[in-house]
């Protein structure tokens, strides 16, 4: 159960941007930066899991304040909120734009959103249940066409794209490597969904296993994008991923527009990943504040999250925004709960000690 | 009941939903463009004349009647051409199946092929797998008019010929993005395909050649075919003569390797290694006994010798009279030695490197009579 949350959660724009983020740092090694952040995104895996085995049946809101304290703890916990709501609001500004890119250019960019998140409320007010339910009917949506992808990509690659090799060092190689882990948000909800598995000590196998699987798919994409458009003109591309597959030929083959083998994906991913945020938000500021009137909170948080939109002015400010959330995701699924697990063990706290 | 009625309501709703709301366009209310042709324009005010070929559908299931419509308009811009063109027709001028761009020789030698370019690269509606042809001595709009040899229209010829020709070796065969890439990598170097139209037919052989982003001359046919040697995984027809008779080769690239190396004056010095493997196809004059290993031997030295010859004049071309690297020298110095590539102008000094050219071919068959 945990491996599908976290394959249909990390899954969303961002896989079709991620290359270009990573480009930017490692030039034409990028491939070698995938590849180490792959790694760390595992090691990550790990702690998020030792640290939700710590607290079995608590989420990290709970057991936030124990190991850190009540004001530290609490400062956490908001810093969590504002970072989901960041990161809600910059993936509905993405959807807008990708909408009036590409999928709807003349619909007003609202309608869209509106009808997703209406059905995101509908779902994530009958719970987490309900949501992983809809989530193991949307896995095979979301990654048969990626695997689809990976495979047409094999034959239009050119190695001399890959060359050449650590030209700058290997420093920007490392910096790559910290910018893909940190372009995949979706990692940090283990430690809240915890409570929800039946034994987390058992989930290393499978969660290392979906994430694995995960990872290929997307080291596949992001070094099949630079081995078949180069890094320069990854560098000058908005969505990468999506231009990529519109390079690629198969004469005589009756389909032409392989960029469209992306739009289900990005489009259930976008659906899933609000989701689950839209969950945590809401029943985090219901478990606070005590609220029962949870389709209203639920609401509230969809309604404000599509508000925040208003505020960012245009994609650059967008493409900005995306480049912080890449290092505060960082901050969110590694430092924080790193620190949180290294205090906790020194404090003995805890169900296992 | 309770749930019934929000759930029918639900039902009710969301097919009002599912027309695309007001991105809704019916197939037969768009105008599909098949080709761009890019020209200079006649009137000194405006800074492009845009030709459009669009798919005529009524057409297309009629057999030997041209299926194609050809407009032009001049305009300040290709996005505001496309603004004009719409409002000659009753249809969406929709991009979706555009596969081929033209651009016309005095457009090419005068704009900066990054702006050309960019209408391209933002609309998304556009495939960049896009054919990309540069017309020696006429104008794209004369080109796209002109009446295909075989087929019902010049695109559909256009992009057949490009595909089918991708291994052979008298024309350089390089599509709209990849053109673009070797561009960017090598600051507006790089050698596209060419179009030449003799008389009412089009031919699709030799090359363009671009520096500083814009284009400088042609190649000719022969050129073409011996610049492939070193930028296409290419397959040639070789031809060879001795005093005892001529004999023919088709040959393909089995290997090519640039060896790098770098001289006390800090300059790199390149060797051309090239083998190939072939066949003799046609032998005139004295016929050999191909069953005979020296005899084999006579022609791989023959074949070595003229191909090597083929390497060294495209090598002359690039270096001594365009004094452009299209043939990718620097591309494989940057990749192979990155160090050496930024320590000098390689612009500059690229008439003056060093390039040795080593080939050798080998005769694996003969065929069907020794």
């Amino acid at each position: 159960m945990l491996g599908i949350i976290l394959i249909v959660a990390i899954i969303e724009v961002d896989f079709a941007t991620f290359p270009r983020h990573v480009v930017n740092i490692a030039g034409e090694t990028a491939w070698l930066s995938m590849l180490i952040g792959a790694a760390l995104v595992i090691i990550t895996l790990v702690i998020l899991i030792k640290l939700a085995s710590l607290f079995p049946r608590d989420n990290f809101f709970t057991y936030c304040s124990k190991v850190w304290g009540k004001p530290i703890g609490t400062l956490i916990n908001i810093g969590y909120l504002v970072f989901w709501f960041l990161f809600v609001s910059i993936l509905l500004q993405d959807t807008a734009n990708m909408n009036q890119g590409i999928f709807l250019p003349t619909t007003p960019s609202m309608i869209p959103l509106i009808l997703i998140l209406i059905a995101v409320i509908y779902l994530v007010a009958y719970g987490i249940t309900n949501v992983i339910r809809l989530y193991q009917l949307l896995l095979p949506f979301i990654v048969l066409p990626l695997i689809l992808v990976v495979v047409l990509m094999i034959r239009s690659i050119d190695l001399t794209n890959y060359l050449p090799f650590l030209s700058n060092g290997i420093l920007p190689v490392f910096k790559g490597a910290l910018v893909f882990l940190g372009a995949f948000q979706g990692l940090e909800i283990i430690l809240f969904v915890a409570p929800f598995v039946t034994n987390i000590n058992k989930a290393y196998l499978p969660a290392i296993l979906s994430i694995l699987f995960l990872m290929s798919l997307l080291l596949g994409i992001g070094s099949g994008s630079i081995g078949i458009m180069g890094v320069e003109n990854i560098r000058e591309t908005v969505l990468p991923s999506i231009t990529m597959l519109s390079l690629i030929e198969l004469p005589g083959f009756p389909v032409e527009r392989f960029g469209l083998l992306l739009t289900l994906p990005v489009i259930l991913g976008i659906f899933s990943s609000l989701a689950v945020y839209i969950y945590l938000i809401s029943f985090a500021l219901i478990d606070f504040f005590k609220i029962e009137r949870r389709k209203t909170v639920i609401s509230i948080v969809a309604v404000l999250s599509l508000i925040i939109i208003y505020f960012i002015p245009d994609l650059t400010w967008t493409m900005k925004l995306r480049e912080i959330l890449i290092h505060l995701t960082l901050l969110f699924i590694l430092v924080i709960p790193l620190l949180t697990l290294i205090s906790a063990k020194i404090r003995g706290q805890g169900e296992l000690k | 009941m309770k749930k019934i009625i929000p759930g029918l309501l639900l039902f009710i709703i969301l097919p009002f939903f599912l027309t695309s709301c007001w991105d809704i366009r019916d197939i037969n209310n768009r105008a599909f463009v098949a080709a761009i042709g890019l020209d200079l324009p006649e009137d000194p005010t405006q800074k492009y004349q845009v030709t459009f070929q669009f798919w005529d559908p009524i057409k297309i299931l009629r057999k030997n009647e041209t299926n194609t419509i050809t407009e032009k308009v001049e305009a300040q811009s290709i996005n505001q051409a496309v603004e004009l063109m719409q409002a000659r027709l009753s249809k969406t001028i929709t991009f979706t199946h555009l596969q081929l761009l033209l651009v016309g020789e005095d457009l090419a030698r005068t704009k900066n092929f990054q702006d050309l370019a960019n209408f391209f690269l933002k609309n998304s509606e556009i495939a960049l797998k896009l054919r990309l042809n540069f017309i020696q001595g006429k104008t794209a709009y004369e080109t796209l008019k002109s009446q295909p040899k075989l087929g019902k229209n010049i695109t559909d010829k256009l992009i057949d010929m490009s595909q089918l020709e991708k291994k052979f070796s008298l024309p350089r065969t390089s599509a709209f993005y990849y053109f673009l890439s070797d561009l960017r990598k090598t600051e507006g170097t790089a050698l596209g395909s060419r179009i030449v139209l003799p008389g009412e037919f089009l031919i699709r052989n030799g090359g363009a050649v671009f520096g500083d982003w814009k284009l400088k001359g042609f190649l000719s046919a022969e050129e073409a075919q011996a610049a492939n040697w070193l930028v296409e995984d290419t397959q040639a027809i070789v031809v060879g003569s001795t005093p005892e008779g001529t004999y023919t080769y088709h040959s393909k690239i089995s290997r090519l390797n640039m060896e790098i190396t770098e001289m006390p004056n800090g300059l790199p010095k390149f060797t051309v290694n090239l083998k190939l493997i072939g066949s003799i196809v046609e032998e005139e004059g004295k016929h050999l006994d191909l069953s005979q290993s020296e005899n084999i031997e006579k022609m791989e030295i023959l074949f070595s010798q003229v191909i090597a010859e083929q390497v060294k004049n495209a090598i002359h071309k690039s270096q001594k009279e365009f004094g452009i690297d299209y043939l990718g020298f620097g591309k494989v110095l940057k990749e192979k030695r990155p160090k050496i590539y930024e320590n000098i102008d390689w612009q500059k000094q690229f008439p003056h490197i060093p390039i040795e050219v080593s080939v050798k071919a080998q005769v694996k068959r003969f065929g069907l009579i020794k």
